[in-house]
């Protein structure tokens, strides 16, 4: 996917994104669908409240062991006959799989829906190469074939009518395709199905690795994931390195919590756990197994008080209820990863100066700590790196923020700030105040004569 | 990056700062997954489920009934031609085809090309899990991968003894389910290929089966 980060701002992507009414409508549909049906989803369990202790409790767990459980699925992944690459950056990683796809001398590379292969814009690398890299989940494939971006992480093309789906097919298809879904839905596992036939190598993500057995766990509605794991002669699987639990008895609750959160299903329709490449005697499967443990920025979150959202499994569930999100879609985040999760992670997986205005996209009610499924608290990270970008502020917001901490912090002086910021607003003429702050409010006044809370508390009236 | 420099970088980050606002609590047991719906009854809770997320599941107790779910599967989605998976339980049906008393023609199958190109992927089942539905199946045992995937309409057979009651039945027995070490691949399948990305309209089949049939062996 493109990067918007470089060249808009977070203000600009956030006006295109409102000034777009089909878009704010489908946002809010979908959020709200997305919301009631995980209400439903998790109210079909006895202990989902207990299960979400324990899914923040195992992810705590693994992220505090995390070089050990990697070591393990290594090996694990070795001894079932798979290649382990480790790559310390996106370059790193995207070099790798284009190696590998040379190699196997691809001319297609079917992908199954993968943030950690966008992340180190995979298909670009494939292209430079003249391979044709086909997204093959039908939002992303949608989306790839109109040169767009995902504005949801699980409906990536809900800003596109069935309608703009259809105008979009009939540029390659040779008939006329109406909207009808079921008709457009045909037409693409056609198209896509031949994909599959004829590529040599198939990428996916993983949604959990599981170090005990060396297994991935990659959950797909559509089939997609299958597809690319069954088909292809070669199967490379990218996983960011935090996306791991160490045993079968965790992958059961983080399965338990996974859909539920995002969609409201008890389970998605594909679970798919691949140990390794085929084994002689089965008709179909990859004869060769790659998995990419991609780092890209996340070691350096490790020991700091950001930790915590390592612990993300990816649901999409605080996009959902975060309002700013359902203003604004996955457009205004700009990259990979939007709503309250993309406002933390993309600061840290990026230069801060050019994401740093992100965590200011929130309204931090805590919404998205009570939707997450292993209780992030998303709320306290985006305050922390408020801070943090307030305390690598330079000069005269530091000092500004240093006099109001002092004032505030002593009765006396917090009177006196108070008494004095009520005379400087009544003498002060409006154009003196920041004008981004100025932007979309009014600086309120108080009616002549009117007393100050102070002198009218002290004065004992009623 | 070489395996230990990269795991190396890891292991001297440390833990995370302790004054944290909500700090991590430490869990005696891992609880299990508890369901509000009764699966007391497996069986039943299992046939219930499935045609809920829109298969069509039942249970089979006799060589007529089969004939039945046979002929209606065949009439309700135009079925000429199927592939017939390696899994024992396919042992029940094969016959038909072999004695050619069966209502459409079957191929054994031997390659990803076979299942390809069929209107009906016939398989078994390892297990049927009823908390959600789910058909539990590996290459290993089906002879390979696709002929539960690559055909528009997928009919699953099942043994009742097979029936779990939940995911926990598979996933923390992993070693009494697979004492001989994992499959290569590992599928749950719930209910028929489905994707709201059109519009938010539900659609099935766009890359799986859209139809799913299962039949239920009573012993």
């Amino acid at each position: 996917m493109k990067d918007l980060l470089e060249g808009t701002t977070l203000r600009q992507r956030a006006r295109a994104a409102i000034a777009d009414e089909h878009l704010s409508e489908a946002l809010e549909q979908a959020s709200d669908r997305l919301t009631n049906l995980k209400l439903i989803g998790s109210s079909a369990l006895e202990n989902y409240e207990e299960l979400r202790d324990a899914g923040r409790y195992i992810r705590g767990r693994v992220i505090a062991n995390l070089s050990q459980v990697l070591g393990k699925l290594t090996d694990n992944v070795e001894a079932s006959g798979g290649k382990v690459f480790f790559a310390s950056d996106g370059a790193e990683a995207a070099e790798y799989v284009s190696r590998v796809a040379v190699n196997a001398g691809a001319r297609t590379v079917v992908k199954s829906k993968s943030m950690a292969s966008e992340e180190i814009h995979l298909n670009d690398a494939l292209e430079n190469l003249d391979i044709e890299a086909v997204e093959t989940d039908l939002g992303e494939w949608i989306i790839q074939l109109a040169h767009q971006t995902p504005s949801h992480i699980i409906a990536p093309a809900i800003h596109l009518t069935a309608q703009d789906v259809s105008d979009i097919f009939n540029k390659i298809s040779e008939g006329d395709l109406s909207d009808v879904p079921s008709e457009l839905c045909a037409f693409a596992r056609e198209q896509l199905r031949q994909k599959f036939l004829e590529s040599d190598v198939g990428v996916s993500g993983v949604n959990f690795g599981i170090a005990e057995t060396g297994t991935i766990a990659i959950v797909t509605n559509e089939g997609n994931g299958r597809l690319v794991t069954s088909l292809p002669r070669v199967h490379v699987a990218i996983m960011g390195m935090e996306r791991v639990v160490e045993t079968w008895e965790q992958f059961d609750v983080m399965l338990a919590l996974l859909p539920r959160a995002a969609t409201g299903q008890q389970i998605t329709t594909y679970v798919n756990m691949v140990t390794g490449p085929r084994r002689p005697g089965e008709a179909d499967g990859p004869d060769e197994f790659h998995l990419v443990i991609l780092d890209n920025g996340r070691s350096d979150i490790l020991g700091t008080e950001f930790q915590e959202i390592l612990h993300c499994i990816r649901c999409g569930a605080c996009l959902n209820v975060c309002p700013v999100f359902r203003q604004i879609g996955g457009h205004g985040y700009g990259w990979v990863y939007s709503g309250p999760v993309g406002a933390v992670l993309t600061p840290l997986l990026n230069r801060a100066e050019e994401a740093g205005e992100l965590q200011d996209a929130s309204s931090l009610c805590g919404a998205c700590w009570e939707a997450c499924p292993v209780k992030i608290p998303l709320q306290d990270l985006l305050l922390g790196l408020r801070r943090k970008k307030a305390e690598d502020a330079g000069g005269i917001q530091k000092a500004m923020w240093r006099g109001w901490a002092a004032a505030w912090s002593r009765p006396r002086a917090y009177k006196e700030s108070v008494r004095s910021a009520a005379t400087m607003s009544k003498i002060v003429p409006e154009q003196f105040a920041p004008k981004g702050w100025r932007a979309g409010r009014k600086i309120p006044r108080a009616p002549k004569g009117t007393p100050s809370f102070r002198s009218w508390f002290e004065s004992g009236e009623k | 990056m070489e395996r230990e420099a990269f795991l190396e970088q890891i292991r001297l980050k440390g833990p995370a700062p302790e004054n944290l606002p909500h700090p991590l609590r430490e869990m005696a047991e891992i609880p299990l997954v508890r369901y509000v719906r009764d699966l007391s009854d497996p069986v039943s809770a299992f046939i219930e489920v499935a045609n809920e997320i829109g298969a069509n599941a039942r249970l089979i107790s006799s060589a007529d009934e089969m004939t039945e779910m046979l002929d209606q599967l065949r009439d309700a989605h135009d079925v000429k031609t199927a592939v017939l998976s390696k899994d024992p339980e396919v042992d029940v049906i094969r016959r038909r085809f072999a004695s050619g008393t069966a209502s459409f023609q079957a191929v054994e199958f031997d390659s990803f090309v076979a299942a390809s190109s069929v209107d009906l992927g016939v398989t078994g089942a390892a297990f049927g899990v009823a908390a959600t539905g789910s058909l539990v199946m590996y290459p290993n045992r089906a002879g390979g991968r696709s002929s539960s995937l690559l055909p528009p309409v997928h009919l699953a057979l099942v043994d009742e003894k097979n029936i779990l009651r939940d995911s926990s039945e598979v996933f923390r027995k992993m070693g009494e389910r697979f004492p001989d070490g994992l499959p290569s691949q590992l599928i749950f399948a719930s209910g028929p290929s489905r994707s709201g990305d059109i519009g938010g309209v539900l659609t099935v089949g766009v890359h799986g089966p859209g139809h799913v049939w299962i039949g239920v062996l009573k012993d």
